[in-house]
């Protein structure tokens, strides 16, 4: 055993393997050193480090511009800016392949990236050009409306995730909400009726447009970011609903609970368990406030401690035996295709 | 004694190198099929996101639990004495949900572990307050034992870098008693810090250690970062002003040429040990560290404009990244550049910071003035 202590967890392995005649000789030298010399993969530290290297420089350009730009004059800015935008998306144009329904492997490594840039960069122009000349003057709706379209329309023909969710977070931003995930609940006025219905309605439309890209096979993978805004943007203003005094609570209730099984369905099938996790809280947030709604306050003192207690006692077990439960089956997730 | 059951733990680590192996051509298909079944029992490891929730209701149990119990039987024997019992009472319903369950770090038993460590601080404070000792360093020392026995026992890596920052703190209490100790605090604590770094580093390459080994690289990893900052110069030289009392502008310290050296140098050693051994956390340290450092140096001689440093930092991190991920397409001195296996955690965590993003560019054009926008809303663009 005095050996055993020395040894790293590798050799202890390929030594149990060896003796167990599961191994070559050989074989076993190969894996180890094929082990000691695998080359270790550097992709999301590069990534990040060319992200923040092009983070901090265009920083630097923006505050550079921001102290001269008397002598620089917003004219020229614009124009560069314009410039920028169309460069980026001539490139992305270039290096594009052809429209395709399912998820498209783009060799061109940045190509991905430029088209966020490009986007990002018209973004900032469209809101620099309407502060400066006024454009669209006060009509707000088009100046948000057009970059949900040119978002969207981009993000289908190049297939890319990032400018989906900037289209749908643009697109949201028309009708008047905000889907930002971190943003849904300060951001929004949910004590405006109207709103809480337009919220609900939103986030419908996203989640069907999910599933039924999921169904008919057109760009299925992107059905997780529209699930996913939507799902949020769902819940949240259902709950809100339910909340409200107008006594519509039974409504909203129904509403939640067959978000709630869709969302399980759904996490079953694409074994996504985002939505699993999102149906439980959202589910359990809605059930646990009806009950409290309906029962005698003087029971509740007492009551609500242990059911509170044994309710989240019951939830552990469902997330611990739901595979069993869901007959999720026990595989590695299917490829999105 | 360990709580999780190792042969589990090492099953879970011989199926996961057999499948890469087979996926590499390294294993064939029946040697996949014979490790698979001579490690067949493995811990449950569920996705994160089961995980997130099994933590958030586990906690949510153990608190209300513990409400219920209070309710019921009162504060008899006194507050302590019934929270010191609860925690027992969940300590022995955890090991048997490890066992039933084989449970390894799910979440549940995480958030277990944290409430039953909760569960003893009562007891610890009212000895804290019955001995009239007004040193915090002493409470602290009271609570160290409980830690040390869970990492034994447990492995838990919060709970590990929690009893090492809590050495820390005892150590630079202590030292801050006295002149001496406080003037000797930066060596005291790089030694620290070396020490746990070397100890953790010879652990990592045992195999009796293997039951610890998330607990030790996290310990380590906390050690880098603090021998760092114990030797940067910007740290040494506010916290003295700090400690002392003596007010802005700090003045200058002791021994500065030193701590100089050490800012300037211990990047340069993280990322040559990063290479040297290749590892990425040394990588990235080395990377942050750099960072640091420059900020350092900029606080104290502000040479350059900051959008100047911007500028500069940003075109060598962008320039070099994009050559080095161009030359990495093939393996060189053992790294390369390939892409990793997405996941729906990356996906989520994209998908938030893009839709902040142009929530924020948006409401920046909805009359807002425009103009310096950009730059405040940046932060976070970062991929990790």
């Amino acid at each position: 055993m005095s050996t055993f202590v020395y040894m790293n967890p590798l050799s202890f392995l390929l030594d149990e393997w060896q003796q167990r005649h599961l191994l070559t000789d050989e074989q076993r030298v190969q894996l180890e050193t094929h082990e000691r010399t695998r080359p270790v993969s550097l992709y999301i530290l590069l990534r990040s480090l060319l992200y923040a290297g092009i983070l901090l420089f265009t920083s630097g350009v923006g505050v550079l511009i921001y102290n001269n730009i008397d002598t620089i004059g917003h004219t020229a800015l614009i124009a560069l800016l314009a410039v920028l935008t169309a460069g980026s998306f001539f490139y992305v144009y270039r290096t594009s392949v052809p429209f395709s329904r399912g998820l498209i492997e783009n060799e061109a490594k940045f190509s991905d990236f430029a088209l966020l840039i490009a986007c990002t960069l018209f973004l900032i122009l469209e809101g620099y050009v309407q502060w400066r000349y006024n454009v669209f003057g006060t009509r707000y709706g088009l100046a948000t409306v057009l970059p949900a379209v040119l978002f969207l329309f981009c993000a289908y023909r190049f297939d890319q995730r990032g400018v989906l969710s900037m289209g749908l977070t643009a697109f949201a931003s028309w009708v008047g909400i905000t889907v930002a995930p971190m943003e849904v609940l300060s951001n929004n006025d949910f004590n405006d009726m109207r709103l809480i219905v337009t919220g609900v309605l939103l986030g419908v439309l996203y989640i069907g447009v999910g599933v039924a890209s999921e169904r008919m096979n057109v760009k299925k993978h992107f059905s997780f970011t529209y699930l996913l805004l939507g799902g949020n943007v769902f819940f949240i203003s259902s709950l809100a609903g339910l909340f409200r005094p107008e006594g519509w609570a039974f409504g909203f209730a129904l509403l939640i609970a067959a978000g709630c099984w869709l969302f399980v369905n759904y996490a079953r099938r694409s074994q996504s368990f985002l939505f699993l996790l999102m149906a439980v809280v959202y589910g359990y947030i809605a059930f646990t406030y009806l009950l409290f709604e309906v029962m005698n306050e003087a029971l509740w003192a007492f009551f609500g401690m242990f059911y509170v207690a044994a309710s989240t006692g019951g939830v552990i077990w469902f997330f611990l035996n739901f595979k069993k439960l869901l007959k999720v089956r026990d595989e590695e997730r299917p490829p999105l295709r | 004694m360990k709580a999780y059951n190792e042969t589990l733990l090492l099953n879970e680590y011989a199926q996961k190198m057999a499948k890469k192996w087979h996926t590499e051509r390294l294993l064939s298909a029946e040697q996949l099929a014979e490790a698979v079944q001579s490690h067949a029992q493995v811990p449950y490891n569920p996705n994160v996101f089961i995980k997130i929730g099994l933590f958030l209701f586990g906690y949510v149990c153990f608190m209300f639990g513990g409400g219920f119990v209070f309710m019921i039987v009162g504060e008899g024997g006194g507050f302590a004495f019934t929270a010191l019992l609860y925690g027992l009472g969940v300590t022995s319903l955890l090991l048997r949900l490890i066992k039933q369950k084989q449970l390894h770090f799910a979440g549940v038993d995480n958030a277990l572990i944290y409430g039953i460590i909760g569960a003893t601080m009562p007891l610890i404070f009212e000895l804290y307050d019955a001995l009239k000792i007004n040193e915090i360093w002493v409470g602290v020392l009271f609570c160290l034992p409980v830690l040390v026995v869970v990492v034994y026992s447990f492995g838990e890596p919060l709970v590990a870098l929690g009893a090492f920052l809590s050495g820390l703190f005892i150590l630079a209490s202590i030292l801050m008693k006295n002149p001496i100790g406080k003037a000797l605090l930066p060596f005291a604590l790089m030694i620290y810090a070396a020490v746990f770094f070397v100890v953790t580093r010879k652990m990592s390459q045992k195999s009796s250690t293997f039951y610890w080994k998330l607990a030790i690289y996290w310990v380590n990893t906390a050690a880098l970062v603090l021998f760092y900052a114990a030797g940067n110069y910007f740290v040494v030289r506010e916290l003295n002003a700090e400690l002392n009392g003596l007010g802005s502008p700090s003045p200058e310290v002791a021994f500065a040429g030193l701590f100089w050296v050490f800012s300037i140098l211990i990047p340069v050693l993280y990322l040559y040990g990063g290479f040297r051994w290749r590892n990425r956390t040394l990588l990235l340290l080395g990377l942050l560290s750099i960072v640091a450092t420059i900020l350092t140096v900029r606080y104290y001689h502000a040479m350059l404009a900051i959008e100047w440093v911007l500028i500069l930092v940003g075109v060598v991190a962008a320039v070099s990244a994009f050559a080095l991920i161009r030359s990495l397409k093939t393996p060189k001195f053992g790294f390369i550049y390939a892409p990793e296996k997405d996941n729906d955690e990356r996906f989520a965590i994209e998908m938030v910071v893009i839709s902040q993003m142009t929530q924020n560019s948006q409401s920046a054009e909805k009359g807002v003035e425009f103009g310096g926008g950009d730059f405040a809303g940046g932060g976070a663009e970062d991929k990790y």
